[in-house]
């Protein structure tokens, strides 16, 4: 049996400053390239699942997948270091890359005809474009179950027990279809540390590499798809009141005053 | 041009959820440019009385399937009525798994699917939708135009709870459909969380990182027991397994509106400033002086909080 998780490289939005959120009129983008390259967070949950599945079950194999260009192939060293098997990564034209269509398609060219693989684990959205849709139309294509919002899976007895978070609770599955599962955040699911010695060994392994066109997968063409006619940014700043210490007033005084204030009132 | 709503809500119900699509469609403005609703309604409820919706021009029933929420039955009603009525935007308005069946369903009609917009308008001269959606983790809106057809969903909010005016009764057409699919043989167990009653509270505590251990989210929570607030965090502390998974704030988790909001130790990422920017009023307590949340806070403390907040409860 084997074990898939699709990953993507990343800019880390979390330290980009709040000023450089500005679009340029020109090309009609954003400018965070200084931004470090990460793996995408919650594909991270789902490596660390995949690699807590195979902790218990030496047998099952497992691979890591990226689309993205040769600077992505970090992202994939790091899984190999962790204890990952194999590595693949598809080349994709840079403009195609937003599209979930696209990247669905690729993956499930690269999928379907691997009869071993039974589990396909994809973090819930990425980055940029905030799609949150690649998984669910992978598992279309491949006509497997698909299960989003997961926050842990397990393997036992040739059954897989997923759990997974709804808007009113939590529903606990257990199945022995090939499935595709998107991950959410997950409590103390950080994805394991690799040894240097480890990390060293994944600079010699190999990794797959495959280029093809979309248009030699599939006839159906979704170009048009997401035609992003301009950015806004539009996030109303407020003038925040700081609350000092004086002499008259401790401060955590005028804070529970303003807290009551404002409940007795319902609205400031 | 025509729109079809798919839902699986009681819709004899005055309900929020259909309440707040249904407003969220007004900017449309279906009269003056031609645009009928349809909704789509799935249950095992055989029979409803004639009600009154505002917009919406018919309603098809889609009854006697026994698996109401599941995603294949759900997207084969959705096939059926599209085989029929070639919809040009099907809005999706579901209990749950809504975000796997708009993606589904986009893909086996080849068409495009938007996931939580922000809102839609309609481009009369172009004759075409125009989709407001967040992106770069809720950092920028992007203007999409969609090409040709999509299925999409708003994002969840809880939205003022006026009344659905009386202005129309739509034609209810009974459709039999038969051809559902009872699942597979997975093990489905449900565990039915309490809810944490953030989405209705009043006040609400907003921790995040900076408040320092899962000891003392204990301590805070005594301090919110006695001023009747609610807890709950940002991704960092969810992760870190200080709170639960259902008391998360953000993009990703719940959405809130309270009249105040407290955040203690959170400096203000994209994702979580979306999940409480509609807040009434916003405190913002952290060490530096320098976070991004004091940008979009009322009221900002630069300090402990452990100081601020009253001192008997450390």
């Amino acid at each position: 049996m084997k074990i898939i998780s699709c990953i993507k490289q990343v800019y880390d939005l979390d330290i980009v400053l709040e000023n450089d959120w500005v679009v340029d009129e020109t090309t009609n983008k954003i400018n965070i390239d200084y931004a470090n390259l990460i793996m995408n967070p919650y594909d991270e949950t789902a490596l660390e699942l995949m690699l807590r599945i195979t902790d218990s079950s030496k047998d099952i194999k497992t691979e890591v997948i990226t689309i993205g260009n040769k600077k992505s192939e970090a992202i994939l060293r790091k899984a190999l270091a962790i204890g990952v098997d194999d590595a693949t990564r598809i080349e994709i034209d840079h403009e195609l890359i937003n599209n979930p269509f696209n990247i669905a398609k690729l993956l499930h060219h690269k999928i379907k005809d691997d009869k071993e693989v039974k589990l396909v684990l994809c973090g819930r959205q990425s980055d940029i474009f905030n799609h949150g849709q690649t998984g669910q139309i992978l598992a279309e294509k491949l006509g497997w179950s698909c299960f989003t919002n997961v926050f842990n899976i397990t393997y036992k007895d040739s059954y897989f027990n997923v759990s997974r978070t709804t808007s009113s609770g939590i529903e606990h599955i257990k199945t022995n279809n090939p499935l595709v599962v998107t991950v959410t955040q997950s409590p103390n699911m950080f994805l394991r540390m690799a040894t240097l010695m480890n990390t060293m060994k994944a600079k010699q392994k190999p990794i797959n590499f495959i280029s093809k066109e979309l248009s030699e997968i599939s006839e159906d063409t979704n170009e048009k798809f997401y035609n992003l006619e301009k950015l806004t940014v539009e996030k109303s700043k407020k003038n925040c009141i700081y609350l000092n210490e004086n002499k008259n007033k401790s401060i955590n005084l005028q804070l529970s005053d303003l807290i009551n204030n404002s409940l007795n009132k319902g609205v400031k | 041009m025509k729109i079809a709503l798919i839902t699986d809500y009681n819709i004899l119900n005055t309900n929020h959820e259909i309440n707040s699509v249904l407003s969220k469609i007004s900017n449309l403005n279906p009269k003056t440019n031609n645009l009928k609703i349809d909704l789509l309604y799935i249950s095992k409820q055989t029979i409803i009385k004639p009600i009154t919706l505002e917009q919406v021009n018919e309603i098809h029933i889609y009854n006697q399937i026994e698996e109401p929420n599941n995603i294949s039955n759900l997207i084969k009603v959705a096939l059926h009525y599209n085989n029929i009525y070639t919809p040009d935007l099907f809005i999706s308005c579901l209990k749950e798994n809504q975000d796997a069946f708009i993606p589904q369903l986009a893909s086996k009609l080849s068409i495009e699917s938007f996931l939580n917009i922000e809102s839609i308008k309609f481009d009369n001269e172009t004759q075409k939708f125009n989709v407001i959606k967040p992106i770069y983790s809720g950092n920028v809106l992007g203007h999409y135009i969609v090409s040709d057809r999509a299925v999409l969903s708003f994002t969840k909010e809880k939205t003022s709870s006026k009344l659905i005016k009386v202005s129309n009764v739509p034609i209810i057409k009974y459709i039999d459909y038969t051809d559902a699919t009872t699942l597979k043989d997975d093990i489905v167990t449900f565990e039915k969380v309490v809810p944490s009653g953030i989405k209705d509270a009043k006040f609400v505590i907003v921790c995040g990182y900076g408040v320092g251990s899962a000891n003392n989210i204990e301590l805070l929570k005594d301090y919110a027991k006695s001023v009747n607030a609610v807890i709950c965090g940002t991704k960092k502390v969810i992760d870190l397994g200080w709170l639960p998974m259902n008391t998360l704030i953000g993009t990703t988790g719940q959405i809130i509106s309270p009249d105040i909001c407290l955040t203690i130790g959170v400096s203000g990422a994209a994702p979580l400033l979306n999940g409480i920017i509609k807040s009434k009023l916003i405190i913002a307590i952290n060490k530096d002086k320098d976070a991004r949340i004091f940008n979009y806070a009322d009221y900002g403390i630069v300090g402990d909080y452990k100081d601020i907040i009253e001192k008997e409860h450390f």
